[in-house]
């Protein structure tokens, strides 16, 4: 049988909805509570400003002593995100905690949109290119952004 | 002997406390990480333990295991809960709320009342575990109302989270097992109040009741 759905995720899930974070969205789906649809918007001082990035985030049925699992499914070019829209972020691996939840790390996926950063990178390609020709690589980026994360 | 609970407290509530950042809900055995000072339920921060998650949630100091060896705290061992266990709505939708006038005729709720002071309903069951070696524990309070439920409603089993891990609650054989191991298991029992005190529990989910 399924378990009960903690306490937790459902006031994680209220308060997300009640109170949502400015320029990301999260939705449980609709027949899997522990999946949500979420939606960021690339941060103004970006070269992803203009896009909407589309992510799922799965919670584990150890979280939240286990990291939610998530994932770009918009094709973003950014060092710290593979081609499987795999995201490099110590949080989600290593450095993950129970004290942190869904709103903090989707405020960090934001913040990483800010901030790529080359030195530690999960796409070797884009990185390369970032560090060699950061103006190249912003170029690019926006480009993408235009063309696979219009609204 | 480690103490683990800061000392301040000494009601007898002293067991419950505001929200715990692993839960999010009320604070259930608060306890202390002794090297940082900052609190969780017990079996919340035992779990984390048992995670191995790199140290305390907030600050990632070290967790000193010494604090799960015999641990004991001053605690009413019937407490209930204050907060219903229902989740609760954001502060910021609280804060939009229009205030009603509630001079309304409103018959009070004897449950209600009785959980707001802490004080069990006179129809409350208990759930309790044995021991590995001997006697009973009490099931912490929020599980307690779990398993309640579900046997209230008739399920043959019931799944609950403690410390983390995954225990199947079986109604037939009054039995609890761990989900993926179903080797190691241990008896459950439902009392009501006066069988519960004449049961002399050894306290709360792994927290011995000082003396």
């Amino acid at each position: 049988m399924a378990g009960q759905l903690p306490r937790r995720i459902i006031k994680e899930t209220q308060r997300l909805l009640a109170d949502p974070v400015p320029g990301i969205s999260a939705n449980p789906d609709e027949s899997n509570a522990r999946y949500f649809h979420v939606m960021i918007a690339g941060p103004d001082d970006s070269p992803f400003a203009g896009g909407v990035f589309k992510l799922e985030l799965f919670l584990p049925e150890e979280y939240p002593m286990a990291a939610p699992k998530v994932r770009f499914m918009t094709k973003i070019y950014h060092p710290n995100i593979d081609k499987l829209g795999r995201i490099c972020l110590d949080i989600l691996k290593d450095k993950w905690s129970p004290a942190l939840q869904i709103r903090t790390v989707l405020l960090s996926i934001q913040a990483l949109l800010s901030a790529p950063n080359p030195e530690d990178p999960l796409a070797t390609d884009v990185a390369e290119q970032w560090k060699t020709n950061e103006a190249e690589a912003i170029k690019t980026a926006k480009q993408w952004t235009l063309s696979y994360a219009r609204q | 002997m480690n103490s683990i609970t800061p000392n301040r407290q000494q009601s007898i509530n002293a067991a419950i406390d505001k929200e715990c950042p692993v839960c999010h809900c009320e604070m259930v055995l608060p306890t202390a990480i002794p090297a940082c000072g900052h609190k969780f339920c017990f079996i919340c921060l035992k779990g984390v333990s048992i995670a191995a998650l790199g140290g305390c949630p907030i600050c990632r100091g070290p967790i000193d295991a010494g604090i799960f060896e015999k641990p004991s705290q001053s605690l009413n061992l019937k407490m209930v809960l204050t907060d219903s266990g229902a989740p609760s709505t954001s502060n910021a939708t609280d804060r939009d709320v229009k205030q009603e006038p509630v001079d309304e005729d409103v018959k009070p709720d004897v449950n209600a009342l009785n959980a707001a002071m802490n004080m069990p309903a006179p129809s409350k069951m208990y759930w309790l575990y044995h021991g590995r070696q001997q006697g009973w524990w009490r099931f912490d309070p929020r599980t307690e109302k779990d398993i309640e439920e579900a046997f209230v409603s008739q399920m043959p089993i019931t799944e609950v989270t403690i410390c983390g891990q995954s225990y199947i609650i079986d109604f037939a054989k009054m039995s609890q097992y761990p989900k993926t191991q179903r080797g190691s298991t241990r008896h459950v029992k439902r009392v009501d109040s006066d069988e519960f005190d004449r049961m002399n529990i050894k306290g709360m989910a792994g927290v011995y009741a000082a003396t």
